[in-house]
């Protein structure tokens, strides 16, 4: 479903950012990307929604080259940032509203709306408050209703979890489980190692645009994951 | 997905409260502008309607045909709370006389009344500097406001290209700009309606029409140009700095700066100088006037004269000299010679008053046609120079309108001379057997034969005296043209899409750098 062959991106000032990166997440699949700041996580979600272009290589949703057909590649894909900012004059609502329409979805009903709002855990009254009073994990559950209203196969999410408070981030995960079994596939880039080992199929480690190390929920069952991860992030 | 944004845009700006303190403010000023203007309309209407009653209540009077003074009033055109146009004062009499051919009278011309530099208070003013600054700072962070939200990634994760986002995002705030233009545009109508107490025609309503078209296809340059910075620059603040140089340049000085250069490159001559060229003609007329005069001092000075012997002669130079024609009573040769020589020297009046138009047109209209051209190709660089082209066009207040007026003025007036002629104004005759003697009649005669005609009629006709007013149904009217509205879109048709093409240049360069721009 999300799929990076040889993923590569130089930037102008010949920074390499990405370096031949592979990927293949099916659907049911949570696949979290860590590494620190720099590393390269964010420009692959980059490239998934052809915000940059790749140097070589390809990044493919669904089938969908998202360099070649972009529009095409992001119908199947939803994306939640690390900080999900919506428009503060309108109502969570009109935001929802906005965002699933630019998504292709019509003619949802204001129910509709507000089921997918209980469903990501948003209290009632926050239905038909403006944005702008919306803490951050407000904020971020709106994103995540964006994104299932989406009813997008892929879910991309760049660090979501960052900044949130332990329920908040708890609520989180327990969605992307229920994303997870209603057949969505998922990359989300991550610092939170807990986290991902909590709730990944497969854990990447990505280092100066190099994808060091890949292991499979079964893999880390005995292992440490932080250890593993600041091991790889000591050698240069 | 287009129109989902342009929604949201619109929703989203007209609810800004920024926005709306900085709209508010500008149809408040607007307003004023347009309640002072309409003031203004309403007291030159009254005296465009004075001067009209006066003109008529004159013609009802007259008793002879070299008393035939017209006039014709230029009317304050009511659209001219949009655009006030070239600097000459309405309502505008312009004398119609056989010794004067209708033009700008250089006495008014204080300044170049066609090119000015400063512009008047109405509301291409407002428009052309206040709303454009508005659709700046309305567009000035479409883009760039937008990556520093932080809804530019989610924006663009949806089905939408960067193209269609930013067709989108201008489309509402264009949207915003229309609705504020239509609605100051209405009110400005309206408040003119209310003072002037008039109801506009279809003719002028369409005319309004095409007014507020090309004030939305101004504002949409500037809304594009506002948009342009905000894809090539990554901050907000430094899209907005070069947007108001943008503005600063474009709306305020640009068009100020065609003026100048076309003035300096293109000077006309002082108007002195002008004058003094013009008054030549005549003078030579009037000297011989004087030297006429002077020949007959004896006789026009003697105690005894002709006064006495002439009852009602009122003599003076210029074109129909007597205000009431006697018949001489009393023969008396020289008097007849002199007026005979005097009807001549009329003659040559009219003759002085084409020499003079040719200098004027020499000297005034040739430089000034050439200053104007030079200003209108700079001009064709220049938005907002060209918003004030089409606007001031659509208000009947631009130079076309004035030379059209001014046009058919001098039509008239030459109308005029050949019915005075035909009336035999210009013969002796006329001065003498006014209304006595048939067409045929009237044509210059010799002395001798006027005299003895005179000889023959002097018991029978005492007195030659019109009694009761001409009837002048025969009389030429003055028709005031108007252009028609495919001449008037056709005349515009050009400004219109120079624009445009500016429009599509921005648009271009716009879609162009929206997708280089770095979202990260």
């Amino acid at each position: 479903m999300i799929q990076a062959i040889d993923l590569t991106k130089r930037y102008e000032d010949n920074l390499l950012a990405l370096d031949h990166l592979n990927l293949d997440i099916k659907p049911s699949q949570i696949y979290c990307l860590l590494g620190a700041n720099g590393a390269g996580k964010t420009t692959t979600i980059n490239l998934f929604f052809n915000f940059i272009e790749p140097t070589s290589g390809s990044a493919m949703i669904n089938g969908v080259d998202c360099a070649k057909d972009p529009i095409a590649a992001k119908r199947h894909a939803a994306y939640v940032s690390e900080n999900v900012m919506l428009y503060g004059n309108f109502t969570a609502r009109q935001n929802l509203d906005f965002f699933t329409t630019l998504a292709g979805r019509k003619n949802l009903k204001k129910e509709d709306y507000y089921m997918v709002m209980r469903e990501v855990g948003l209290p009632e009254r926050a239905f038909e408050q403006r944005v702008k009073t919306f803490s951050k994990g407000m904020r971020q559950k709106l994103g995540i209703a964006i994104a299932i209203l989406k009813q997008a196969p892929a879910l991309l999410l760049d660090e979501p979890t960052a900044g949130l408070d332990p329920k908040a981030a708890a609520d989180f995960i327990d969605l992307l489980f229920k994303l997870r079994k209603e057949g969505k596939a998922i990359l989300m880039s991550t610092h939170d190692v807990f986290r991902a080992k909590e709730v990944a199929d497969r854990i990447g480690i990505m280092k100066e645009g190099v994808l060091i190390m890949e292991k499979t929920r079964e893999d880390l069952q005995y292992e440490d994951l932080e250890k593993l991860y600041l091991k790889y992030m000591e050698v240069s | 997905m287009i129109w989902t944004i342009a929604k949201k845009e619109f929703l989203e700006k007209i609810f800004d409260f920024r926005v709306t303190i900085s709209f508010v403010i500008a149809i408040i000023l607007a307003t004023v502008v347009s309640v002072v203007v309409g003031d203004e309309y309403a007291t030159q209407k009254a005296k465009y309607d004075a001067m009209v009653a006066e003109a008529q209540g004159i013609g009802k009077e007259i008793k002879v045909y070299s008393q035939f003074r017209s006039e014709v009033v230029l009317p304050p055109s009511p659209l001219c709370v949009f655009s006030k146009g070239i600097d000459l004062p309405t309502p505008l009499a312009v004398p119609i006389s056989p010794q004067r051919v209708p033009k700008y009278d250089v006495s008014l011309a204080v300044e170049n009344p066609l090119m000015k530099v400063f512009d008047s208070l109405d509301l291409v003013t407002v428009f052309r500097i206040l709303f454009a600054l508005l659709a700046i700072l309305l567009t000035f962070d479409t883009i760039s406001g937008e990556k520093e939200l932080g809804t530019l990634r989610l924006l663009l994760s949806s089905q939408v290209s960067r193209r269609q986002m930013l067709v989108g995002k201008a489309a509402g705030s264009i949207m915003v700009l229309a609705a504020v233009a239509t609605v100051t545009t209405a009110f400005g109508l309206l408040t003119v309606q209310a003072f002037a107490n008039l109801l506009f025609s279809f003719h002028q309503f369409v005319q309004a029409s095409l007014f507020l078209v090309t004030t939305i296809l101004y504002l949409t340059i500037f809304a594009m140009i506002g948009t342009f910075t905000s894809v090539i620059c990554q901050r907000s603040s430094t899209s907005l700095v070069l947007a108001l140089f943008a503005w600063f340049f474009i709306a305020v000085v640009q068009p100020e700066i065609n003026t100048f250069l076309a003035s300096e490159l293109s000077p006309v001559s002082k108007l002195e100088e002008i004058q003094s060229a013009l008054d030549q003609p005549s003078q030579a007329v009037y000297e011989e006037f004087g030297r006429l005069e002077k020949e007959n001092a004896s006789f026009l000075n003697d105690p005894t004269g002709y006064k006495k012997r002439f009852r009602g002669v009122h003599l003076q130079t210029g074109v129909g000299s007597a205000k009431i024609y006697p018949v001489v009573t009393d023969g008396d040769f020289q008097f007849l010679e002199y007026l005979i020589k005097q009807v001549a020297l009329q003659r040559k009046l009219v003759d002085a008053a084409s020499e003079e138009w040719r200098i004027y047109h020499h000297l005034y209209i040739e430089p000034l046609d050439k200053q104007l051209a030079i200003r209108r190709s700079l001009d064709n660089f220049s938005p907002a120079a060209l918003y004030r082209r089409a606007a001031s066009l659509f208000s009947s207040t631009d130079i076309v309108h004035y030379e059209g007026f001014f046009d058919n003025a001098r039509k008239y007036r030459n109308e005029c001379v050949a019915y005075l002629d035909e009336k035999g104004v210009f013969t002796s005759n006329a001065q003498l057997y006014f209304s006595r003697l048939n067409k045929a009649d009237v044509n210059p005669v010799d002395t001798e034969r006027r005299v003895a005609q005179y000889q023959a009629d002097k018991n029978s006709i005492p007195w030659v005296e019109q009694q009761s007013p001409l009837d002048l149904r025969d009389a030429p009217v003055f028709r005031a043209s108007t252009m028609s509205i495919l001449t008037l879109i056709e005349r515009a048709g050009s400004t219109f899409a120079l624009m445009l093409l500016y429009l599509l240049l921005m648009a271009a360069l716009t879609f162009h750098y929206v997708e280089k721009y770095d979202i990260r």
